[in-house]
This record gives structure tokens, sequence and C-alpha cells, in this order.
């Protein structure tokens, strides 16, 4: 091989970003005229230069993005040493390895708003497991005041036209081309373990991307194998631990499993990878949540109830039924893949099926949660469904109108548990605008000051509402999810209610974190709502129970998460399908529990990872 | 401290500036009226003042005004405006203040709300033409701006090496007033005219990348329009005295002209930067680089059917590392101003008649430079020769030796003295480059660059910065090295000046209370011989000029002397350890030829003879056993100076240092000895005898020599000689062979000690234990 000094890239460059030489012009032609460019000019010009120290920021000494952020997020000292650390000595590249729950997105995030206040960052890539994407997104809004987009959305306007992206690991790897030719200032790779395999496909295009600042995060940087952590590490500093075998040869006892740390290495391995890795350990961090007590209520529907929900789910079953099944049906899942992943040409008839399934699917989804929420909400879906489709007319208006006639149990249970609680402020989730209405009202009746928490409120509404709740003039607050994002309610609030389900553990955690975050100083109170025997009770019961889902850690579902199917496993899809395909109630409960058992091993799988980790790290 | 001359200002200069305080604030500023006080409690003065605390909202304060919004100082923490139209803004720069008052805007670095301002401030600015009005007196002007070579000046610094070595305390030039040989004093004045002088200052933003992230700087570059020459930058105080102006002519020629001649001038400034951020990156790139380079190697070795690949993906890697370690200066234009101010050409008389003409600006109340006739750059000392013209110090320099004749009309300047500056002998030009970075572009750096590159210098050189007071020439560091304290002055006089002995002084007093301090002097000036002779004497570690040269040149080549300095370690752990290898063999081969001399023929010739054989023998045997031991130590020692596998560059590692393996070959040498006098007592007993006695000796010597023999495979085994290739230099069929041999050794001594038992039992033999 042929081996050369390369000298370092140097230019230099003159400009005129702010077109000083037109205003000069200008201003030339002014006075020519004998016009006084500005009466101020001479102020102005004195204030710019008075303005030129402000306008250098300071070393990393001093961090820009905590104060700048001051109303936003308030980082625990440990994460500012995280970023203090990979900011000043581990540059460009590094990994945040902290254990769960210790807040590495908000560690990554500081990181990128420093840069970026200094005009280091401008152009950023997040690339995350699906199951992750949409939370990333939220909490680059929520606490850095960052809008970053995602490929899915309708706003995306490709890889070329975009600053900010977040993308999915396979949709990184299917659009590699196009992202590889432009060069990035930052790339942050969440659960990065998924990279530990060198000889994927994922690991080496996020290997070759051209980006100045990478940021790796990840729980479990030993997954499996001590081979992993090397594979990491040369990610973010290439040739720092050699070759493979080359480690292998230095830290491992037996090669053939790379399981075992040689022990009289174990402090020098360690000390080789904090130069690239900061590692928060839990007890390290004088962090204390408080603990969470889970009421899972699960109640007869009434026979009227009962009889809409067993009309209702049949419609959708042979809406369900006419679509194509899903791949992993079928065992398609591997062919599809590679289809979308290589072949150019295949965008005919199995895309479009593709694209219909997932329209489809939404619809049947919306309707389904409808459905969950309340007898209210499905019979606004169901008229809204008619008008679309006057082919069904008939029928989705009389099922309509007979939801008017159902009493729902689940409005009388809750009424129950508020009268439980008595003067306790309780914040109410629910899928739908009609329920959060409805229940509004109920609850009023009842003497409780109710409001609702929705999207379409702007933001001073949103401000007042929550001004007034803290302020003890509002107790009860019934939010949608989309209303709810950003609420920090932890301060006046112990209680939340899931009136009706999530299908995602991601969005049932998201609403538990409005009051268990850190401020929050009692016991957080969950109460979850079902009618017995439906799918809401079977998913409560065989799933969430199955992953202590209620109880867990926080942060530590993300990663179990990604241990399932590598974070593409699309829990909600794959609930309804559980549902739509099962002709009996105890062939879904076997979906169900077949696939609590998925996750149940996902749970497994992260806990040994975790094990290892800290087997070798400390 | 206004120690050195360099550093002194005109005493009137230093009394405006007494006055002023903040002069751009002051010009930029709000009626006091407009910021008074409010106060829910009645008791409160109505007319007392709140200042804002910080500079910041003291900025937002006058920008606010100026936009035209109405100020209200609230609290040292908060001011509230209503905007022209209409708004309530309320700012703040406190923290506390912000979390608890929503509404209220924190001013902060990187903040939206400060952003804001500076943006619009900015835009505002980015071009204007200002007018300065008139101020001071032309003649006096002049006048003060001049003096007279000292005549009763013990170093005749004006007169000997004009603007080069003037450090006394009764140099004229202390106050930055112009000195010329051949000229003064001046007696008379004379205003010859005035004109309107039409001068651009540019203001550019060098906004610089590199690994370690971003660095910004300011560098305001003012000049004549006309003439190009440098004019000063507006004076703080100038500031006062503007207006905006109403008539300038300045047409497109004129504005290329002016950028292309402000990017000129910042050039220099622009590739010092360049040249520093990539100095400070080279090592750590070049590191990089290599173990890229090794590790892609070594894969190649390990697994040599993928050679495009491994290729293709070594240069993808070495092009993303260029890609982070790049550096990239650039200079953003920020704003430009021309600035309309009137100038007077002033003609000041000496004594003899001899005349000079100086030009004054009435605007700036400063007196523009002299430029040198010959190669027209501005100077503060220089000389005036008979026909009239001036030369800067560097010109007359250039001529010495020459009969000092002045250029330009060949005519004669005053007599010049030898020089007393050291002579260094010029260093030999590998080194030089325009990208590599010299003392000639430190001279260039912008004083925010300077003191980054002084304070990584001394990063370089071991002292870690702890504290940093800077002024516009010098800057006075503390901090530690790793087994002292230290005090550094860091001085970068203008072009010219050379340092003296008061520097040194200046730099020694630095410590003064803790004389165990180093003290260090580092300057992009020359040294004189005092100022050499006084740092010895008072122990102060200078580096001038040349020192300075000579370490930026060694940082320059700090990898490849790395790299070098690894190279001749190694080189020397395996000379060391290849002597140790030849000294072990050598021992091993003794041993082995003194038991191959102990086979001998002669047999015991009665039962007492035999008995004492056997005693010898067992003695012997004690011995070597023990001593055996010892050497397996040694050759385990021996086979654990050497790593397990192979180097990244395919090498052998050689682990212990030279004094281990010199003492190795010590202990062979000790152990040699005393095997061979046991081997001896074995060597002087009969080779044979009665009853088993043969058998026996035989049985021993087989041991003692397959022992030799392991112990030889064993350092043969590695042979440093090839220790640039691993598998070469590793022998692993000698590591079988030294197994055989103590295979070997094991059952010769089985059979040894059999035969023992059975010569026991026949001789009736009590062989002591």
């Amino acid at each position: 091989m042929q081996r050369g000094q390369s000298s370092l890239p140097v230019s230099i460059t003159f400009s005129d970003p702010y077109d000083v030489r037109d205003a000069l012009l200008q201003v030339a032609r002014q006075t020519a005229l004998a016009h006084p460019t500005h009466p101020n000019a001479h102020r102005w010009y004195a204030l710019n230069l008075r303005a030129q120290a402000f306008r250098t920021p300071p070393s990393f000494d001093t961090l820009l993005a905590p104060r700048v952020l001051y109303d936003r997020v308030r980082p625990h000292p440990y994460q500012l040493r995280v970023v203090e650390q990979v900011l000043r000595e581990k540059a460009p590249a590094a990994i945040l390895a902290d254990e769960v729950g210790l807040g590495k997105t908000i560690e990554a995030g500081l990181i990128y708003k420093e840069l970026a206040l200094r005009g280091i960052v401008r152009t950023a890539l997040v690339l995350a497991p699906k199951a992750l994407l949409s939370q990333w997104q939220e909490e680059l809004r929520e606490h850095f005041d960052e809008d970053f987009v995602l490929t899915d959305e309708k706003r995306f306007k490709g890889f070329d036209a975009e600053e900010r992206i977040i993308c999915s690991l396979p949709q990184f790897v299917r659009s590699f081309e196009k992202l590889a030719t432009r060069p990035w200032d930052l790339v942050i790779v969440d659960e990065a373990h998924l990279l530990a395999n060198p000889a994927s496909k994922r690991r080496r295009s996020v290997g070759s991307l051209r980006a100045r600042w990478r940021l790796l995060l990840t729980a479990t940087p030993i997954s499996n194998r001590l081979t992993d952590l090397y594979s990491l590490i040369d990610l973010v500093r290439p040739g720092m631990l050699g070759t493979q075998r080359e480690f292998e040869d230095e830290y491992v006892s037996d090669p053939g499993t790379a399981r075992i740390l040689k022990p009289q290495k174990a402090d020098q391995l360690r000390s080789t990878v904090r130069q690239v890795m900061c590692r928060t350990r839990r007890d390290e961090t004088d962090i204390a949540f408080s603990g969470r007590v889970v009421h899972t209520r699960a109640v007869e529907a009434t026979p009227a109830e009962d009889a809409l929900i067993s009309d209702v789910t049949d419609y959708l079953r042979r809406l369900y039924r006419r679509i194509p099944p899903p791949a992993w049906r079928t065992g398609e899942a591997k062919k599809r893949t590679r289809s979308a992943r290589g072949d150019k040409d295949d965008t005919g008839a199995t895309t479009t099926a593709r694209l219909n399934r997932g329209a489809v699917i939404r619809e049947i989804m919306a309707l389904q949660q409808s459905l969950s929420s309340s007898p209210r909400a499905i019979e606004q879906s169901l008229r809204r469904r008619a008008e679309r489709h006057p082919d069904e007319q008939a029928m989705l208006l009389a099922l309509a109108d007979r939801c008017r006639q159902v009493e729902s149990a689940k409005e009388r249970l809750l009424l129950d548990v508020l009268d439980e609680i008595t003067t306790e402020p309780a914040l109410i989730f629910t899928l739908r605008l009609e329920t959060a209405a409805h229940l509004r009202d109920i609850i009023a009746a009842r003497g409780r000051t109710a409001e609702c928490y929705i999207g379409a409120l702007n933001r001073e509404e949103r401000e007042s509402l929550v001004e007034r709740f803290t302020g003890g003039a509002v107790d009860t607050l019934i939010a949608t999810d989309a209303g709810a994002e950003g609420l920090n309610l932890q301060q006046r609030c112990h209680v939340v209610f899931n009136y009706d389900l999530h299908w995602n553990p991601m969005r049932i955690e998201q609403r538990i974190g409005r009051i268990h975050r850190l401020g929050q100083e009692q016991e957080v109170v969950v109460y979850n709502f079902a009618l017995r025997d439906t799918i809401d009770d079977y998913v409560l019961r065989l799933l969430y129970q199955k992953i202590n889902l209620f109880t867990m850690t926080i942060g530590a579902l993300e990663t179990v998460l990604t241990e399932v199917q590598e974070g593409e496993l699309d829990l909600e899809e794959r609930i309804l399908d559980a549902l739509l395909h099962s002709d009996t109630p105890d062939q879904l409960a076997q979906e169900i529990e077949t696939l609590g058992e998925t996750l149940g091993d996902g749970l497994q799988r992260q806990r040994y990872a975790e094990s290892l980790t800290t087997g070798v790290l400390g | 401290m206004k120690l050195f001359k360099w550093l002194r200002r005109p005493k009137q200069d230093q009394e405006a500036r007494a006055k002023a305080i903040d002069p751009i604030a002051l010009a930029t500023a709000a009626p006091a009226a407009s910021v008074m006080a409010r106060s829910e409690v009645a008791t409160h003065p109505l007319t007392s003042l709140i200042e804002p605390r910080d500079a910041l909202l003291r900025f937002a304060r006058d920008y606010l005004l100026a936009s035209g919004a109405k100020v209200r100082v609230e609290e040292s923490d908060l001011i509230t405006a209503t905007l022209t139209d209409g708004r309530q803004m309320r700012y703040t720069t406190s923290l506390a203040r912000a979390r608890s008052e929503i509404e209220t805007e924190l001013l902060v670095h990187g903040g939206e709300a400060l952003a804001t301002l500076l943006d619009d401030c900015a835009s505002r600015s980015r071009a204007v033409a200002l007018r300065l009005w008139e101020t001071g007196d032309p003649l006096t002007l002049a006048q003060s701006a001049f003096a007279t070579p000292l005549s009763t000046c013990p170093h005749q610094c004006a007169a000997d090496e004009i603007g080069n070595r003037i450090r006394c305390e009764e140099c004229p030039q202390r106050e930055g007033r112009t000195v010329l040989a051949g000229f003064g004093p001046v007696v008379r004045s004379k205003e010859m005219r005035r004109s309107e002088h039409l001068s651009v200052e540019l203001t550019f933003h060098l906004v610089s990348t590199d690994r370690r992230g971003r660095h910004d700087e300011w560098q305001r570059i003012a000049f004549d329009l006309e003439s190009k020459r440098t004019v000063p930058l507006l004076p703080l105080d100038a500031l006062l005295r503007m207006e905006p102006a109403t008539q300038v002519a300045f047409d497109e020629p004129a504005v290329q002209d002016a950028l292309a001649h402000g990017q000129e001038r910042l050039a220099p400034a622009a590739k010092a930067l360049a040249a520093f951020l990539r100095l400070r990156s080279e090592e750590d790139y070049q590191r990089r680089c290599d173990d890229v380079q090794t590790t892609y190697e070594r894969l190649l070795r390990e697994s040599g059917d993928e050679a495009d690949t491994i290729h293709d993906a070594l240069q993808r890697e070495l092009t993303r590392l260029a890609d982070t370690y790049a550096i990239a200066v650039e200079a953003q234009l920020d704003s430009i101003a021309l600035i309309s101010s009137t100038t007077a050409e002033v003609a000041l008389y000496d004594k003899a008649g001899r005349s000079v003409t100086i030009t004054t600006d009435l605007g700036r109340a400063c007196v523009l430079p002299l430029s040198c006739t010959r190669c027209g750059d501005d100077l503060q000392a220089g000389a005036r020769c008979a026909e009239g013209h001036i030369l800067c110090a560097a010109c007359v320099q250039r001529e010495r030796g020459r009969d000092v004749e002045c250029p330009i009309c060949a005519g004669i300047a005053p007599a010049v003295k030898q020089t007393a500056l050291v002579e260094r002998v010029p260093r030999s030009g590998k080194l030089t480059g325009s990208e590599q970075l010299r003392v000639a572009q430190l001279e260039a750096m912008t004083p925010e660059t300077w003191q980054l590159c002084a304070t990584w210098l001394l990063e370089r050189m071991g002292y870690t910065t702890e504290q940093i007071e800077t002024s516009e020439h010098l800057s006075r560091y503390s901090g530690a090295s790793s087994d002292q304290q230290f005090s550094a002055v860091v001085m970068r006089p203008p072009k010219g000046v050379a340092i003296g002995a008061a520097e040194v002084q200046y730099t020694a007093a630095m410590r003064a209370g803790a004389p165990e301090k180093q003290a260090i002097l580092l300057t992009t000036a020359p040294g004189s011989q005092e100022a050499i002779a006084s740092a010895e004497r008072l122990g102060v570690a200078l580096i001038e000029r040349d020192s300075l040269d000579e370490l930026l040149a060694q940082l320059e080549a700090a990898h490849t002397l790395a790299v070098a300095a690894e190279e001749q370690a190694a080189t020397d752990r395996a000379t060391h350890a290849e002597a140790t290898r030849a000294g072990l063999l050598a021992e091993l081969d003794a041993l082995e030829d003194g038991l191959a001399r102990a086979v001998n023929t002669r047999k015991a010739g009665n039962r007492a003879a035999m008995v004492a054989a056997v005693e010898e023998i067992s003695v012997a045997q004690t011995v070597s056993a023990q001593v055996f031991v010892a050497w397996e130590t040694l050759t385990a020692d021996w086979g654990a100076s050497f790593g397990e596998h192979e180097a990244r560059d395919g090498s052998l590692p050689i682990e212990a240092n030279p004094e281990a393996l010199d003492e190795m070959r010590e202990r062979a040498i000790h152990l040699g000895e005393v095997c061979r006098q046991a081997f001896e007592r074995i060597r002087n007993t009969p080779g044979a005898g009665e009853l088993g006695y043969t058998a026996w000796r035989k049985a021993v010597l087989e041991e003692l020599m397959a022992r030799c023999e392991a112990l030889r495979w064993r350092v043969t085994a590695i042979n440093p000689a090839a220790w640039r290739d691993f598998a070469q230099a590793r022998d692993t069929q000698a590591l079988q062979q030294a197994e055989e041999a103590a295979q070997a050794a094991s059952y010769a001594h089985g059979r040894a000690e059999k035969a023992l038992a059975q010569l026991q039992t026949r001789a009736r033999i009590a062989v002591p234990q």
C-alpha cells in the first residue's frame, strides 16, 4: 500500500455575504445627490462596533445552549458535564453511553444546539429506529426549539433540500445514495448498538457518510460481544483500536465468542474507551424519580355497548380482509425489503398496493381508536366515513344512530374514580376530541372544574389554561395526545388517566411523562381503563404488563422496542392485525400473548446487554 | 504599567481617555432623562439614575433608543421599551427574572432576542458615510507629534539603530512621536494647505473553523482612499464628533478598488490565522492519518484478497479525516464606512532651515505617519537626507556598510553607528513556506489570534495557563508546568523594536515574592545582547525572535520527529535485545560445551572413589537444579519482553526497555558462571564405575544437557534482529523444540533418579539430602 503524508487541507476565502458592496454603492448614489444616508448613521455604526463583542461566541468553557433554552430544558449537572466533555475533549465524534433513562437525547440535543448557536453546525441528520422517530422530533421541538423534519412527513422536500432531518435506519440505507452525496455537519445515531455488526449495510453506510461531527447514542455499546464495542469505536475514531483481530488479540480472552475481557486489560480498555465515550451510571447521579402506582380497571361493557363494539369490529374486520395481508403473515418481509432496497424498477403495482394498504390501515386504525374511545367518538367517525362512502352510507348511519343510545361503562367508572380521589387534580388522556368534550361536560356536571386541552388551542389559550390548572382554578384537564405535546404539569398534578388506550407504548409513556418528570415529588398514580374482554383489555393484560410497561425505568422502553426487530416493529399495526385477523376471543388472546412474548424477549436481550456493558465498562 | 516606550501614549491622549469612559457608549447612549427609574415606592427619588448592570443590557438600551423606542430602566437587570409601532418589550439579562416573568425576553449570547437586535443593528450599519468634525489646531498637532533625537541619549537610539532598539526612559518615541535623524529641533511650522480627504474603514468578520470548532474575531482596516496609506482606525472619542455625510464623491470603480485593497490588507492576518490553526491541528491530524493507514495496512495483511476494497475504504477514511480536520478561514465583509475628514499639510522647520512636511488629520485629531521614500512603509523613526528624502529604519540599515548613501538621491545621510544587536546565523531554508507558521506571521496576526497562539505555544512548551491579563502589545500569563509555577510575559512589540534589558527586568519582577517561580519572556522581537545577558543574570527564560522561530520549526516537524523518535526507540530496544539474545546464547553454548567435555571414560578405581564421585555429582546436581530454576525465570522474562501478537505495523513489539534487557544479559553471565562451576565438579568425576554408576552419571549429564537445550530453544525462539517482521522474528518451531527438550530432560531426570536409587542400594551409599 502506498503511504504518503497528506497535508491538512486549508482554505482561505473572502466573501461579502451581506452584500456590503451593493449597500455601499447605494450610499454612494445617495450621497452623490447630497442626500444623507441616515440621520442616525453614525450612531448605528458605533453601535455595531459595540455589538461585535456580543457577536463573538465565548469559548466552550461557557455553554450557550443551557441559557438560551432556559425555559425549555433544565439539564442535570451530569448532562452538562457530558456536553462539556464532548465539546472540549472528544470533538468531533463521541459515543454517549449513559445508562438507560439518564437523558442521552437531552445531551445530544444540547450538543447540537450548542454547535448550532455557534454557527458550527447547520445541517444535521438524526438516525433512529422507526419506533423512536416521532419521539425525537417532539423532544427536539419541545426542549430545543428545533424543527426537524421526518422523511415520511408531507412537508419533507427531499434529502438534498432539507437541512435538518430525522430518518429511520432502513430508510437511511435505502436512500444512502442521495444522502451520501452531501456532507453533513452533524450526524446523530440513536440506539447505535444496531450498528455493531461491521458487515451490515447500515453500519457501512453510516461509516461512509461525510459528517464532520458524529454522535452515537446507546445505553448498551456492548450488546452481545466485546467486538460490538470495537465496531462502534471504530466508527467514531477509525484506527484507534486497530483492526478487529488486533482488538481481539489485545483484549478478548475467548476469541470465538468474544464475551470475556482479559482481566489484566480491563483498566487499559476502559481508559482507551474513555477517549471517545462518555458514560454516566445511574448511581453516579443525584437523579431521583418518584415511583408509580398503576391501577388497571377493566369494566364490563353495557349490553348495548357490547353489541355496538361487536358490530363495528365485524365491519372493520370485513374492511381489513379486503386488503392484502401483512408481510409478516405471508413471509414476504425479506423479499419485500430486498425489492425496496435494490430494485429501482419495482415501483409498480406492488408499491401502489402497499400505499393503498397503508391508507386503509390508517383509516381502520382511526375507526378502531374511536371505538375504543367512546360511543360519541365512534359515532362521529362513522358519520364522517358515511359521507365519503355513499355505498355503505345506510349501514354506517344505522350504526352511528345506535351509538346515541349507548351508555358507556367507562364513563361511569371514571366518575366513580374521580369521586374516590375527591379534590385531587387529575389529567385525563383520550384519543378523541369528541370524547374529551363529552367527558368535560359530564365531569363538570359532577361539580369539578374541567377543561379540554386540545391541539386546536392557540399558544395564549394553552398558556392561560395551564396557568389556571396550575393555579388551582381548574382541577381536571382532559387532553388529547396531539394537544399535550410539551405539557409539563408535574408541579400540580400526580394523577393521570388513560381513559382510552394508545397502542403505541411510546405514546403511553409520553402521556405519563407529562406529570412523571423531574420536579414531581409525589408518587404518580396511573389509571388505565378498558372494557373487559375487548382488545384494550388484552393489550393491557397480555402485552403491557408482560414488559411492566407502566413501572419500567424511564427510558428503558425505547431500548426494549429497539431490541424487537431492531426497532422496526410497528406495534400498532400488529395489534390491529391481531384483532381483525382473529375470529375468536381465544385466538385474539393467543395473538396478543405471542406479541407479548416477542416484547418480553426484547426486554431480556436489553437486560443482558446492560449487564454485559456494565461488566466491561463499569 | 507603562514601562516600555512602545506601550506609551502621548499624555494628552491619556488625559482624553481618562475623561471619556466608554466613548462609544457615550456616543450612542441615551440622554439621562430617559432612563429614570420607576418605583412603586413614593419615597424613591424620581431623579435617581439606574444604570443597567451589564454591557449587554446597556447595549440593548442604546439600540432601542437609536431605533426610536421609549426606554425605561426599571431595575439594573430590567429595561422596558415602547417600540415605535407601539409594542411593549421587556428585556433582562437575569436568568431568574426571565424564568419568573414569562413576558420578559432574556438577552443572552446565542439567544433569539439578542440575535434580533444584533442583526438589525448590523443591517443598519452595513454601509455608512460619515463626516468627522474638525478639531484641534494643525500646527499644534504637528509639532507635538514630532521629536528631536536626543543628543544625550546613552544608547544614541535614534541615531544608531533607528527604530530598532529604543528603550530608554528618555526616548522621545515613547509617546508615539516621530524622530528623524538629521532633523530637529522644530523651531517653526506653517500650514501649507487644507483639503477634504476620504478614507474608508472596512470591518471584516474572520470566521475560522477547525476540528476544535469555530473561532470568531473582528478586524478593522482603515486607509486613505486615494493614497491607500493607512489611517488610524476611528478613535473611540471621534465617534462623538461624527455626523452623517451628505456629499461623498465615490463611484463603482472606487468601491471595487477599496474592497480589493481591504482584502489585500487583511490577507496576511487571514493567512497567519490559517497557518496557526493548521499547525495546531497538524500533529494530531498526522497521527490520526497514521493510525488509519497502519490499521488498513494490517487489514490488508489479514485479508489480502480484498485489496481493492480495503484500498477504497482507506481512501474514503482519509478523505473523511481531511474533512474533519480541514481548516477554513473565511473573511466576511461585515460593514464599510466612508469617512470624510479635513486634513492639513504642515511644514516643520528646524534651526538649520531643513523642512519636513507632515499631514495632520483634523477630524481624527492626529498626525498621519510619514512614509519611507524608498519602501513606502510608514515610519515612526528614520532619517532625513540632505535632499529631504525620508528613509525608514530598515532602509537605513540596509545601506549600512555601503557609505550610508541615500538610495533616492545618493546624498549622504547622517552617520550611523554599528548596532549592538546579536548576530544570528540564518536558519536553513528547509521549513520556509507560505503555509508554515513563522515569526513574520505571528506579527501579522490579529490580537485575538496572537493571544490564542501564544497560549497554545506555552501549552506546547508544557505550561498550563491559568490566568491571562492582556493589553495591546503585552500579555501576562500565570500558571504551572508539571513541576513548578510560572509567570510569563508575552510581547509583540511593533515591527523594528528589539527587546532590551528593561523588558527582561520587568519579566523577572513578575515573580516578585515567589522566587521559585519560573519567569518566561516570549516575544516576536529580536533580543539585544543586553537582554540576553540580563536574562541569564536574572534567570529569565528568554524566547526571542530567533528562538521562537526555532520553536515553531520544531513544532512544524513535531510529528515527523515523534515518529522518528519512536522508530529510534524501537531500534534501540531491538539492538539491546539482540545483544541480550547473543549474550544468553553464548552462555548456554558455553554450558553445553562444558557438559560435553564432562563425558569421559575415566573409571572410578574403588568404592571409596565412587562414593566420593557420587557425593560430588549430587552436590553439583543440587546446585544446577537451583540455577536452572533461575535460568527458567530468566528465559520467561526474556519471552515476556516481547509482545505475543504482532504490532499494528506487523512488527514484533519489544516491550522491555533497554535497561531491563541489559540486566537480563548480566543475569545470564552470573548464572552461567555458577552453572559452569557445578559442571566443572561433574567433569572432574570419573566417567565410569561399577554398580550402575556409569548409567546414573550419564543420565545426569543427559538431563542437564537437555535442560540447557530447552533454554537455548526458548531464547532462540525470538529473534529481535528480525523485529520488523513478526512472523520472522517469532520462531514457533523453536518453541516446540524447547518443549521437546524439556520433555527429554524430564525423562532423563527420571532415569537418573532410578539409576541413583539402584546405585544406592547396590553400593549401599548414603547420599546427602
